[in-house]
């Protein structure tokens, strides 16, 4: 095989996906497979075969992508810009494959068709007028970031130069781009958007396939995309555009009551009812305003959830009221609403604790879900093209638009199939043979012929390809087809097959990204080679993939495009053939025995296939490779028992290591450490897919950490405590951790210690809480300081990498009781708590030895402080605190503070 | 993109063409694998551990009387005695210390204290009333910064010729440094104080001194990274990945940060640029000796281990493997040669440490990281069986091309013919991406091979280049005893090329 896609990409990207720049001589003589020529190619993605009518055998060789749908399935594109492009359009976009048709006639002739055409195209041109956009530059900042990382970026320039991308690789994914021409005065913003959520809809050809984009992306994307319309927008009237607008609330908020007295932090829009935006995770409050679009007359029940509280008004009247501070609560309500919009506000507040925000409705033909963000509008200016004028259809021109839309000067109807508007046949394909440098293919194109915007070498290649049409009739081969379609929908952008393609020799590699820390390297950013792909999806499945993309990779930023169903087939067929081995082995017989092996082998004492992969709802004990229970949907065994013995020969590159190295299985435990049956058997449970067994090792429970006879310490990252915690669980179910960052003690607790399995499970990553009761957790900062006098505020813990201040350890008794050691300044402390149980309450009793040299002062405690007699002080209510031995207490604001001497000794009790 | 399409093409192509070529795979092949016919020579005893120990052995130290010292990924130590017998059914293990965080070094110091690496700090610790109990814990050196993420390890050195620990610490996550000295070497004197040593670190598996005593650490594919890397920490020195120089500003001694090097460039090309750019000593080239550098221990048996004194024993934990390393230097730098030594351990391998009778014991651990082994977590002990093994020994870098020395006299005519042996060399992309292909690939003739007249070296002439992966496969070279190679591979990564 030695088909040059990218030779082929290059030439169709100049032509069919319009205008890269000819001076780069993309064109060059091609190094083609002798039974492929170029000028096949261009026959194809030029829909010759539109007006020269030929063979159904020529047609499915060829394989025309056809051309944009016009009229009611069209797009409604500004007339402004429709006008300019029927004018010339390679002067729009050169290297276009729309021919020029007027190119015969004079200025006036020409700009009067070119007016009368969009007249008609126009007048056919669905009704009614999508939602606006508004001009939100936090929503192009999103559209920006989309675009750049979704698979935009694969075969349109990226146009934001990224500094980790060295200016070369740039200016050639720049230079070997696929424009998007004008935008901004080509689309009305609400039309860019309903073409980005389904391309196909509108050009079925596939060049641009669909992204799976929800409505709120394709806003984001447009809204970039667009963004030249931004500084327009500010002279355009206000509109119903997308999403709500929301004032965000912070500090003081108990109830909904309590954003009407305050002013917002700040303001914006959103998509939906979220809470992205908040800056913290509790306290803050979100007004949300603009207008629910009802799409059907009738009854609708809202059902309204949140945690705290929220409440919904519907045009100016409170429809459900769930104020107050309160868990995930549900409160539902019916109305009786007219089509069209309504007034919408809703008011939420988070105090503290969980956060939950949900609005559902059901009504005439909509059951119970979510109300979907399309359903949200509020008033804005919205973008607006840019040029952009009132447009009114002036039926004259119209009707004489039609008249030269159908006429055999222009056949427009040839390809684009309108208002049941005939195509003129002109002479079949394989009678232009003799005459195959003449009309569009002419060195001057006559007048009656559409020009097509081609160069010498493009003409010539079409030339040698018509004289010999007659070949065209014979059937290429299934990898030759694959080459194809790969060629012309452009997946080489993302894959390679056979060493062809991809985005590393596209040079655009840098553009593909992970999500988050996946560990994959190239594997989890770069979408999977395409050899053999055929003989390793099962059709169904390689048929789904190519027609709605489905995410398997969920660490992969690139979507696989959706290219739709017609597509998909033709394709999936082709590389099906394509990819068949003579020593296919077929499915084997599968028992139950053989499943529970394989059961064993997945988990944890067997191979531990769980150590990468994710199993339904659990993730991965380390990356999140390729989810278990869809593989055997997904691949074939063919491919599976091939790849398990040596993953790299089929997978250049992977992480997935060999289990059976020279085919020899490492686990000689179970099936007698035989090869074959160890696959067949993780074949076996693979098949009984989400409803298999779930592996060993995946459920995981708590690891409670329970001290019994002594007291146990666990080093590590605990919440409220900072990464060098020291956590101390006492028999007498008191515990403490003990904050060596910050030399302090950060938490005190009753009950259970801690729960150790996040940190001995996975990788070990995050602070883990107390597992207990009664926590009290201590504000941040040291326990001592220095203070120039009494009353100065406390200090933040000082540098620890700078300063003398520093953890020193500690000392375990009998008991495995620690005594902490620290320094501050010149004074070294040693802290031996002790814990005493009483019949209610519990005890810390904290003894200081204080050496060196140097008064200090300690905070005892922070918070509501009441004295309670006898020098003890009760704290916010919760705990009180005593203090024996040091000097005399100070309140300063909301601590109570006492100095204390080194050398010397003193004790604090804690008891809550 | 420096390097070109055509290249790019010609790696995807071969690549490619093994993906084809799926015919030759095949089931339950009879003849002995690898790791049996390693087994002969260097026999595999797994110490049984009790029941409810999870042993994820992050660090080793053998002490005297054949006690072992092991720390555990869930902040225990352990000391084993008994891990020498044969079988080791008899081992017991006493629990010396628990709750430290993560402890990935470990030995005992002259003074009598234990040096344990926490994540958060090195801890020097001891037993005062002898019961095997730990009961003094002193932090000995805390100056470097630590978050919740779980890749913030610390790989703690055994003391070098001068007494100093060397730390080296890890990014957080695979891309940035938030801490203090995140991705940065540092020396830990006698007194405790630290020293921000070397910059350039991404993700370390292990680290130790060679016999002369200079450090060396694993680095793991990643960004900046193109593949498995041992490298050398130096004074000053930046080994490949910029995302900690933000701490320069906090090592004093060092100066200014040098400027980044350019992503998307080569090795070689950068070092030219930078005067600090200390490279790589040995390239583990990825997915052929492993996936995940690890553990380091140095021979210093004097041949108790089999032929192979003061070499370094490197693991890989994705395979379960421990690979062997030969190092040289040339114009002052260190680079070399690494081989496959011994497969087939039963977790993935991170601690190494060679005890005082020339075994070699092996800690394992597949949390978090999935390993062939398969086993979660276990102690391993390799032996020579003392039977003579056919071994590449040395493989030098000379003028002309490279120099190899075996274990045993070779066969002069299957050594001395060019066709017994095949080579290429290529390099990865030095980018701030994760990982890279091999690329610039060269397959430059052997133009001759000249066996010496004792028989124990081989001369093999052909081009050498700077700042690539040497890949010499001598499948046909026979011993005098007509025995092939246990492992006929060698990878020499190039920094230099020797004058003479």
């Amino acid at each position: 095989m030695s088909w040059p896609p990218l030779l082929l990409l290059s030439l169709c990207a100049g032509l069919s996906f319009a205008g890269v720049t000819r001076a780069e001589g993309w064109l060059q003589p091609a190094p083609f497979a002798p039974e492929v020529d170029e000028g096949e190619i261009l026959l194809g993605e030029l829909n010759c075969v539109a007006c020269h009518t030929t063979s159904s055998e020529v047609l499915a060789r060829l394989n025309s992508p056809g051309a944009p749908k016009l009229g009611v399935n069209g797009l409604r594109l500004t007339p402004r810009w429709l006008q300019q492009w029927l004018a010339d359009p390679a002067a729009k976009k050169p290297g276009t494959g729309m021919p020029h048709a007027l190119h015969g006639l004079n200025g006036a002739q020409r700009t009067e068709t070119a007016e009368a055409l969009t007249h008609f195209l126009v007048s056919l041109a669905p009704t009614g007028t999508p939602a606006g956009v508004s001009a939100d530059p936090a929503r192009a900042e999103s559209g920006k970031a989309l675009y750049h990382e979704l698979g935009c970026v694969a075969c349109h320039a990226p146009m934001a130069h990224r500094s980790d991308v060295p200016d070369d690789a740039f200016a050639r994914a720049v230079a070997k781009a696929v424009p998007l021409g004008d935008l901004a005065a080509k689309y009305p913003a609400g039309e860019l958007v309903r073409f980005l959520r389904d391309p196909l809809q509108h050009r079925p050809g596939g060049r641009m396939p669909g992204s799976g984009l929800s409505e709120a992306e394709a806003v984001s994307l447009a809204t970039y995309l667009l963004r030249d319309q931004i500084a327009a927008a500010t002279k355009a009237k206000p509109a119903a555009v997308n999403g709500l607008q929301f004032d965000y609330f912070e500090g003081g908020i108990g109830s909904c009551g309590d954003m009407e007295k305050k002013t917002p932090s700040f303001s914006g829009v959103t998509d939906g009812l979220n809470t992205k935006m908040a800056k913290r995770g509790n306290d803050f409050g979100l007004r949300f305003s603009g207008v629910l679009e009802v799409p059907t007359a009738g009854e609708y029940t809202f059902w309204l959830n949140s945690d705290d509280g929220s409440q919904l008004f519907l045009d100016g009247q409170q429809l459900i009221n769930l104020d107050g501070t309160h868990p995930p609560t549900e409160k539902s309500a019916k109305t009786t609403l007219k089509a069209g919009p309504h007034s919408f506000t809703l008011l939420f507040f988070q105090g503290g604790g969980g956060l939950e925000l949900d609005l559902r409705w059901a009504g005439p033909e909509i059951t119970r879900r979510p109300v979907p963000s399309e359903a949200f509008r509020h008033y804005a200016q919205p973008l607006l093209p840019v040029g952009h004028t009132e447009f009114v259809v002036d039926a004259t021109k119209a009707a004489l638009g039609r008249q030269l839309f159908a006429s055999p000067a222009l056949n427009c109807a040839a390809c684009h199939s309108v208002d049941n508007l005939a195509s003129i046949p002109v002479k079949p394909l394989l009678a232009l043979a003799a005459r195959s440098s003449a009309g569009c293919l002419a060195d001057n194109v006559p007048v009656g012929a559409p020009k097509f915007d081609l160069t010498p070498t493009q003409r010539a290649a079409l030339r040698k390809t018509v004289a010999a049409a007659a070949k065209l009739a014979q059937p290429v081969s299934p990898n030759l087809r694959v080459a194809q379609t790969l060629t012309r929908l452009n997946c080489y952008a993302c894959h390679s097959r056979e060493g062809l393609g991809g985005p590393f020799e596209s040079g655009r590699s840098d553009w593909f990204k992970v999500h988050g820390e996946a560990d994959l390297g190239d594997e989890g950013r770069v979408p999977p080679h395409l050899s053999l792909v055929g003989m390793k999806l099962k059709p169904a499945w390689l048929t789904k993939v190519i027609a709605e993309g489905p995410k398997v990779r969920p660490y992969m930023a690139t979507r696989m495009p959706q290219f739709g169903a017609a597509h998909a087939a033709k394709l999936a067929a082709s590389f099906v053939e394509a990819d068949k081995q003579t020593d296919a082995q077929p499915e084997p017989a599968l028992t139950e025995r053989d499943a529970k092996l394989g059961w064993k082998l997945v988990g944890r004492d067997g191979l531990s296939c769980i150590a990468c992969h994710t199993f339904t709802t659990y993730g991965s004990m380390g990356i999140p490779a390729l989810a278990l229970e869809d593989m055997a949907g997904r691949v074939t065994w063919d491919w599976f028992r091939r790849y398990l013995p040596d993953p790299a020969s089929l997978r250049p590159g992977t992480r997935m290591p060999t289990f059976w190295p020279e085919g020899k299985a490492v686990n000689t435990a179970i099936l007698g450490g035989q090869t074959d049956p160890q696959i067949k058997a993780i074949w076996a449970w693979l098949n009984d897919g989400a409803k298999a067994e779930v592996p060993a090792g995946l459920i995981r429970g708590r690891k409670e950490i329970v001290p019994d006879q002594e007291a146990v310490i666990y080093r590590h990252f605990i919440e409220g405590a900072g990464s060098r915690a020291i956590g101390v669980g006492y028999p007498e179910h008191a515990n403490l951790a003990f904050d060596a960052n910050e030399l302090r003690l950060a938490l005190v607790w009753q009950g259970s210690f801690i729960d150790m399995s996040r940190h001995s499970t996975d990788r070990g990553t995050g602070y883990e809480p107390p597992l207990g009761d009664h926590v009290l957790k201590f504000p941040a900062g040291p326990a001592f300081a220095a203070l120039p006098n009494f009353e100065a505020p406390w200090p933040a813990a000082p540098d620890r990498l700078a300063g003398p201040n520093r953890f020193l350890g500690y000392r375990l008794d009998a008991k495995q009781q620690p005594t902490f050691r620290y320094r501050v300044g010149g004074v070294t402390i040693e802290e031996f708590p002790q814990p005493k149980a009483g019949e209610v309450d519990m005890t810390f009793l904290r003894s200081f030895k204080l050496t060196g040299n140097g008064p200090l002062w300690f905070r005892v405690a922070t918070g509501d402080l009441k004295a309670a007699g006898d020098g003890t002080f009760t704290v916010d209510g919760k705990f009180k605190v005593r203090c024996r031995g040091a000097g005399e207490p100070k309140i300063v604001g909301n601590e109570l503070r006492v100095p204390v001497n080194a050398p010397g000794e003193f004790t604090v009790e804690l008891t809550w | 993109m420096k390097f070109s399409d055509a290249i790019r093409r010609t790696v995807t192509l071969a690549l490619s063409f093994c993906s084809l070529v799926v015919g030759h795979w095949s089931f339950g092949t009879t003849a002995a694998t690898t790791a049996e016919r390693e087994a002969e020579f260097y026999p595999l005893i797994t110490v049984p551990i009790p029941e409810g120990i999870v042993l994820e052995a992050g660090a080793i130290a053998a002490l005297p009387n054949q006690r072992l010292a092991v720390t555990t990924r869930l902040g225990d130590i352990y000391f084993v005695d008994g891990a020498f017998q044969n079988p080791p059914t008899g081992a017991k293990f006493t629990k010396f210390a628990a709750g430290l965080h993560e402890v990935l070094g470990l030995f005992q110091g002259k003074d009598g204290w234990f040096y344990a690496t926490q994540r958060g700090e090195i801890t020097r610790l001891r037993d005062t009333n002898g019961d095997d109990r730990a009961d003094e814990f002193e932090t000995f050196a805390d100056g470097w910064g630590i978050g919740g993420d779980y890749h913030e390890y610390a790989f703690g050195s055994k003391p070098d010729r001068d007494g100093n620990i060397w730390l080296v610490l890890c990014l957080t996550g695979s891309f940035t440094s938030e801490h203090e000295f995140r991705g940065w070497g540092l020396r830990v004197t006698p007194e405790g104080k630290v020293i921000p040593t070397t910059s350039g670190i991404r993700s370390p598996g292990g680290i130790a001194t060679n016999h002369l005593g200079d450090i060396f650490y694993t680095d793991n594919q990643g960004p900046w990274n193109g593949t498995c890397w041992l490298k050398p920490l130096t004074p000053g020195g930046f080994v490949g990945n910029p995302s900690g120089f933000k701490w320069y500003p906090l090592a004093t001694n060092l100066g200014t940060a040098p400027k980044e090097p350019a992503s998307n460039s080569r090795i070689a090309t950068e070092r030219a640029k930078m005067k600090e750019f200390v490279p790589p000593a040995i390239g583990f080239p990825y997915n052929k000796m492993g996936q995940s550098a690890s553990g380091i221990a140095n021979d210093g048996s004097g041949g108790k281990f089999g032929p192979f004194a003061n070499q370094l024993f490197v693991g890989d934990q994705t395979w379960s493997t421990v690979m062997r390393v030969y190092l040289e230097k040339v114009n002052g730098i260190y680079q070399g040669a690494c081989f496959p030594f011994r497969e087939g351990l039963d977790s993935g391998t991170l601690s190494l440490e060679f005890a005082a009778d020339g075994s070699l014991f092996a800690g394992g651990t597949d949390r978090g990281w999935g390993a062939r082994g398969g086993k979660p977590f276990a102690l391993q002990r390799l032996v020579w069986s003392g039977k003579t093994l056919f071994e590449i020994h040395e493989m030098r870098a000379k003028p002309d091309g490279f120099e190899l020395t075996f274990t045993e006299p070779v066969d002069p005519k299957t050594a001395g013919d060019v066709t017994a042996y095949t080579f290429e060399h290529y390099t990865y992309i030095y980018q701030s991406n994760y990982g890279s292909p091999e690329v610039d690939r060269e397959k430059p003739p052997i133009e001759s091979a000249t066996v010496a007249p004792d028989g124990r070296s081989v001369r093999l002439k052909v081009k050498l280049t700077p700042g690539h992966l040497h890949e010499l496969k001598a499948p046909g070279v026979k011993s005098a005893k007509a025995q092939p190679l246990l492992h006929p591979a060698a990878y020499y990564w190039l920094n230099e090329i020797p004058a003479q």
